[in-house]
C-alpha cells in the first residue's frame, strides 16, 4: 500500500463521515467492497419477531407456559429461518469466485423462506387463534414478501460449461474437481497457523487455479497436464490435511520443516508446469506461422 | 479438439426497487403484525 506521508498534499483524499466511524479503509469502497459482500443480508428477517421474543418473556412474567412454549418456539423457528436466508446470501455471493466448479449446494435460502412462511402461519394459528384459511394466507404472504425481496434458489444443478460433447465433458468435470482439489487445499491451509506455511499454500493455490484457467482455454493441455490434475494436487491436498491434522497435536520441527521442503518442490514443479503449458502455446504458434508462410511461398503470395 | 464454453457465475437479477419495498412491506404486514399481535394478545 502506498505511504500516505509520501504523497502530495493535493493528490491526498479526504476521508468521509462514514470512513471515519466506520473504519472504512480508503480505497476499499465501490464497486470492490460491493463484490466482496452479499448484496442482501436478511437483517429484517432478524428484527421482525423480536416482538414474539418480549411476548414469550411477558407470557413467562405472567405465567402463562402455553405463550412461553409457542411465542419461543415460534420465534425459534424464524430465527433459525433467517439464519438459513443469510447462509444463503453468503453462500450465492460465495460461488461467484469459482470457475469450473458448482458446488451442489442445499438450497438455504429457499429453506429460510419456506420456514419463514410456515412460522408465520402457525403464529396465526396457534398464537392468534386465526382459521387455517387465514393462516394460510399470513403464510402465503409471507413467503411472497420473502420471494420479492430475496429471491428463492432456482431449481437444477448450475453448470460452469456449455458442454457439447462427450470429451468436453470429461475435460469439464476434470476442472470441476481439480478446483474442489484446490478449494480443500485453501480450506486446509486456513487451519495452519504458521504464516509462511499459509503463505506457501495460498500461492500454490493460484498457481493451481491459473494452470487451470490455461487448460479451459485450451482443453487440448489437459492431456499435458494429467499428472499435474492426478498426482500432484491429490498428493499436496493429502500432505497438507496431514500436516493440519497433526501439528496441533505435536508440535515437530522437523515436521514443519519436512512439510516446507514439500511445498517448496510443489511450488516449482506448478510453475515449472505453467509455463511448460505456456512454451507449448508458443510453440504451436510458431508452427502455425511457419505452415502459414509456407502457404503464401506456394500460392506466390510472397 | 472439444472446445469448452464457459458459463460465468452471476448473481441474480436484483429486482427492482420497487419490488424490494413491496416484498418488505408485505413481510412487515405478515411476520411483523402477527408478532406484535402476539405480544399485545397476552
Amino acid at each position: 500500500m502506498a505511504d500516505p506521508m509520501k504523497t502530495p498534499p493535493e493528490q491526498r483524499r479526504t476521508l468521509g463521515l462514514a470512513e471515519l466511524l466506520l473504519g472504512v479503509k480508503p480505497g476499499n469502497t465501490g464497486d470492490a467492497q460491493a463484490l466482496q459482500r452479499p448484496r442482501a443480508t436478511g437483517t429484517l428477517l432478524y428484527i421482525l419477531p423480536i416482538p414474539l421474543l418480549i411476548g414469550a418473556l411477558i407470557g413467562l412474567g405472567a405465567g402463562r407456559l402455553d405463550a412461553v412454549l409457542v411465542d419461543g418456539g415460534i420465534f425459534a423457528l424464524l430465527m433459525a429461518a433467517a439464519d438459513l436466508t443469510r447462509r444463503g446470501l453468503k453462500a450465492e455471493h460465495a460461488q461467484q469466485i469459482l470457475r469450473f466448479t458448482r458446488l451442489q449446494r442445499i438450497p438455504l435460502k429457499t429453506i429460510g423462506g419456506l420456514l419463514t412462511g410456515v412460522a408465520t402461519g402457525l403464529a396465526a394459528f396457534l398464537s392468534l387463534d386465526h382459521g387455517v384459511a387465514l393462516s394460510v394466507v399470513y403464510a402465503a404472504v409471507a413467503m411472497l414478501g420473502f420471494h420479492l425481496l430475496y429471491g428463492f434458489e432456482p431449481l437444477g444443478q448450475p453448470r460452469a460449461f456449455v458442454t457439447r460433447d462427450e470429451r468436453a465433458r470429461k475435460v469439464a468435470a476434470a476442472l470441476a474437481e481439480a478446483e474442489r482439489k484446490l478449494i480443500e487445499l485453501e480450506q486446509a491451509a486456513k487451519t495452519i497457523a504458521n504464516p509462511e506455511l499459509k503463505v506457501r499454500l495460498r500461492r500454490i493455490g493460484v498457481q493451481g487455479r491459473s494452470i487451470l484457467n490455461q487448460i479451459a482455454d485450451r482443453p487440448t493441455d489437459l492431456f499435458r497436464a494429467r499428472k499435474f490434475l492426478s498426482v500432484y494436487l491429490d498428493g499436496v491436498k493429502q500432505v497438507t490435511d496431514g500436516y493440519a491434522r497433526t501439528h496441533r497435536l505435536a508440535d515437530s520441527r522437523d515436521l514443519e520443516q519436512n512439510f516446507r521442503n514439500v511445498l517448496v518442490t510443489v511450488e516449482e514443479v506448478f510453475e515449472e508446469q505453467h509455463q511448460r503449458l505456456l512454451k507449448t502455446d508458443v510453440l504451436d504458434l510458431d508452427v502455425q506461422i511457419e505452415v502459414l508462410k509456407k502457404q503464401l511461398e506456394r500460392e506466390g503470395l510472397q | 479438439m472439444p472446445e469448452l464454453e464457459r458459463i460465468e457465475p452471476r448473481l441474480p437479477a436484483r429486482p427492482p426497487f420497487g419490488v424490494r419495498v413491496l416484498g418488505s412491506l408485505l413481510l412487515v404486514f405478515s411476520v411483523g403484525l402477527v408478532s406484535c399481535q402476539a405480544m399485545f394478545i397476552i
